[in-house]
């Protein structure tokens, strides 16, 4: 059909979904890959067939950076993994309460983990102020992710409830990379921008070095990819640090965050790190920092604390 | 339509449309599917052997048809390759019950060669780690079924590249030994088939053999370039090489004959480190040049680049300018060109693949425009591979072909280092039997633009082009259940015999993917 995006259909199954599925990376079985899944669709395989592999996808999006057809994977996937979940259940609602965000301006959305590290989400929101004060957020939107990520169906009330006053917004910087990917869709008009592409932009960051491993945020990277691959493409070039991307500058993810049952974490970290000769990681996303961390020694910091530390020497 | 009857293991006239070449009757495309005797019992014996088999559409779909688009055939079930004690077990059971089995690494045939007609399917991919890689000796040792890309990767995080590989990095190193795997940097380093130093092959009897030029050199021999009829490569060790990144230019040309006689005079000469010819038509003729180091590069400035008689990017826009300002009827054509200059340079040149002025990961590159810009539901690839002194007549006789069949195509032309003591390789292979020091390949590739054609039109194209083969003596880079037929024509009975007998002899089933070539 004219304008229609397009689908699993138009899959012709090149592999090159495969080549950036961190779960093919693993599992070595095309059957829980993209192409996999979308090839099943194709010869009419039901939805109960592919919960396996819709539920094992750890929603990084590297698939639709590289898909020569445009064909929106990451959708694909999560389409499935709500089929799966079914169309009547509502997602349940964190207990805590929710106080909308009702004024304009800047906002912060920090990701739930960071909520958790008030020092660091406080070190965070003061060097954001220092180029253009941003409050942070009373309402994160943190249930929502977690409704989304688990297939369930957000309810159309609380997704306004959140929405609403986000759209009087100048500039919003959001921590979560899903929810990056969400408010990019449902907020067209609204400047989004990654929590992590604000911070790396900041001058102290040319001071990482061949030493460094620079963890972007996979999520958030993949889902504005054709403007974040030139930004950091521009740091890796000033400070000649190592990054998670890989040949085809898609970022490697570790499972921080992500709701999977299928990888082995230490495996995926031994991935991200094999063969590099580094002294030191640099996290977007403090989640990172943590999975990282469980599996090797090497001194890892958020990029917040980073930039102080550079600020402070 | 009367269907006539026939014996068991002789080919009938085929009743369907004439063939391109009148009065040599076509051959039928689609080998018939195995009828799937004995399959239960077949799949019951690796249960006991606890080999998964996975018989749903949900997995046996993903597998159904090649890079083609146009061979379809289904599985009876699939295996995820696992081990070279696993694939022994699959083949010894297969020997058995006559069940065929047909191994599959990225696909990326277009012949069918990688669609199972029924039987079982092996799908390699699930061997696919690199097992070691030594910097000193510059050879790492790999399971087969990996993507060329994940080994770049795997060889990158060293500081090493692999030599030679084929432009399109979804193509597996088992399935790129067994055919040949050429790039633009064959000219200088051969084929992908020719890096290989050892092997470990599961014979189609489910011997597990490692073999070499030096250690079991016949079955080395047979392997290498050998389509899959003598065994499975489950590792491979190969020569490797620091990785460069590279200086790319290109040179424009309005004639095929300039382009291809200027690429083999700079091959002979070995004054580049990588060349070969992309066309968009017969109208913008590209000879692209690079070089792995800045002396080399300098090298040619001085001395070479002055000989060559094509022209640089803004001459050869102001000439085609003239050419279709001459020519007002042409302009949907001119208007095609425009377009995809427009689409196609900025992916040939990323910034984020860009550093002081060289290309990083050169084949990431290649390989992604290839898929987005000559990627499709469809894709026809017919190619030749000729000697030295045939091939200009191939490109203008093939040219000549696209242009009856198609609006849009494009050439891609690349020579081949050949290896003096590879010959025995070489015997029923993509290396024409004539070919001395270099062979030469091109594809004829139309761009089908998201039109369908009927399958008997895109075959009607293919077999024109193999018929240039079968007249100036040539051989083929794909063969194929859709092509099988002219392997005989083009190559002669004798080898094909030849090749026939041991193939009996090391498959007394003739189970390991039928129909390829016998």
């Amino acid at each position: 059909m004219a304008g229609t995006a397009p689908d699993f259909t138009e899959c012709h199954g090149c592999s090159l979904c495969l080549l950036v599925c961190p779960v093919w990376q693993q599992t070595r079985d095309v059957a829980l890959a993209p192409k996999g899944v979308a090839r099943a669709l194709q010869r009419n395989a039901a939805s109960e067939e592919l919960r396996y592999a819709a539920n094992a996808c750890i929603l990084c999006g590297a698939c639709n950076t590289v898909c020569p057809q445009d064909i929106d994977l990451f959708a694909m996937m999560l389409d499935l993994r709500h089929q799966d979940a079914g169309d009547s259940e509502i997602g349940e609602q964190d207990s805590i309460d929710i106080v909308s965000n009702d004024k304009t301006g800047s906002l912060l959305i920090p990701s739930k983990a960071l909520q958790e590290q008030p020092e660091l989400l406080g070190i965070t929101q003061q060097l954001i102020n220092e180029t253009t004060p941003a409050r942070v957020a009373s309402d994160t939107g943190n249930d929502i992710v977690k409704t989304i990520e688990s297939g369930l169906a957000v309810s159309e009330e609380r997704l306004q409830q959140f929405l609403k006053p986000l759209r009087k917004c100048s500039r919003i910087i959001v921590d979560d990379g899903l929810l990056f990917r969400c408010l990019l869709q449902w907020l067209p008009h609204v400047r989004i921008i990654s929590l992590g592409a604000v911070l790396s932009d900041m001058k102290p960051c040319r001071d990482l070095g061949p030493g460094d491993l620079y963890v972007i945020n996979s999520r958030a990277y993949h889902a504005d990819y054709s403007r974040l691959c030139g930004h950091y493409d521009n740091l890796i070039k000033a400070t000649e640090c190592k990054t998670n991307l890989d040949l085809n500058r898609v970022a490697i993810p570790t499972l921080g965050g992500a709701q999977q049952e299928v990888l082995d974490s230490k495996l995926q970290v031994e991935h991200l790190l094999e063969g590099r000769d580094i002294n030191r990681i640099v996290v977007e996303d403090i989640q990172d920092a943590t999975e990282i961390s469980n599996w090797c020694d090497y001194p890892i910091m958020h990029v917040a604390e980073f930039i102080n530390h550079v600020r402070a020497a | 339509m009367i269907i006539p009857e026939y014996k068991i293991g002789e080919l009938p006239p085929c009743p369907v449309a004439p063939d391109a070449l009148q009065g040599i009757p076509r051959q039928q495309t689609n080998p018939s599917r195995w009828q799937g005797n004995d399959w239960e019992v077949f799949v019951k014996r690796l249960h006991s052997e606890n080999i998964e088999v996975r018989e749903k559409i949900s997995s046996v779909g993903v597998y159904i048809t090649d890079a083609s688009g146009i061979a379809y055939g289904k599985a009876h079930g699939v295996v995820l390759a696992q081990s070279a004690g696993q694939i022994s077990k699959i083949l010894k059971a297969a020997q058995t019950y006559k069940v065929p089995v047909t191994v599959r690494g990225g696909g990326l045939t277009t012949e069918g060669e990688s669609v199972a007609y029924g039987g079982l399917l092996l799908d390699m991919t699930g061997m696919s780690r690199v097992l070691d890689i030594d910097t000193d000796a510059l050879t790492v040792r790999t399971q087969a079924g990996i993507y060329w890309h994940s080994l770049a990767e795997a060889l990158r995080r060293k500081g090493m590249d692999y030599l030679s590989a084929p432009l399109n990095l979804t193509s597996s190193v088992g399935g790129t030994l067994g055919v040949g795997g050429i790039d633009v940097n064959s000219p200088q380093l051969g084929c992908s088939a020719d890096q290989a130093i050892s092997l470990q092959v599961v014979t189609p009897t489910g011997d597990i053999i490692e073999c070499s030029d030096d250690s079991n050199a016949e079955l080395f021999q047979r392997v290498i370039l050998g389509y899959g009829q003598f065994g499975i490569i489950v590792e491979a060790t190969l020569k490797i090489r620091p990785y460069t990144p590279l200086s790319m230019f290109y040179f424009y040309y309005d004639s095929l004959r300039t382009a291809v006689e200027d690429l083999q005079k700079l091959d002979k000469a070995r004054v580049c480190d990588y060349t070969g010819i992309l066309t968009m038509m017969d109208k913008a003729i590209t000879l692209l040049v690079a070089f792995d180091t800045d002396e080399k590069k300098q090298a040619f400035e001085e001395h070479w680049q002055h000989a060559l008689r094509g022209y640089g990017e803004t001459g050869f826009v102001l000439k085609r300018i003239l050419h279709y300002l001459l020519r007002p009827w042409r302009i949907r054509e001119a208007l095609f060109l425009l377009k995809r200059k427009r689409t196609l340079f900025p992916d040939l040149q990323p910034k984020h693949h860009m550093k002081d002025g060289k290309m990083l990961d050169r084949t990431v590159v290649f390989s992604r425009a290839v898929w987005k810009h000559w990627g499709g539901r469809q894709m026809v690839i017919p190619d030749i591979a000729t000697n030295v002194d045939k091939f200009v007549q191939v490109v203008e006789r093939g040219n000549a072909v696209c242009k009856k069949y198609f609006p849009y195509y494009t050439l891609y032309c690349v020579g081949i280092k050949l290896r003096e003591d590879h010959k025995p390789h070489y015997e029923l292979s993509s290396i024409p039997p004539d070919a001395e020091g270099w062979a030469y390949g091109c594809e004829f590739e139309p761009m089908l633009e998201n039109k369908i054609y009927s399958r008997d039109y895109l075959q009607s194209f293919k077999n024109e082009i193999y018929d240039i083969g079968v007249d100036i003596g040539a051989s083929y880079y794909r063969f194929g259940g859709m092509m099988k037929g002219y392997i005989r024509r083009a190559l002669g009975d004798a080898v094909v015999d030849k090749h026939l007998a041991l193939k009996r002899t090391a498959d007394p089933a003739m189970i390991l993917n039928k129909d390829v070539i016998f």
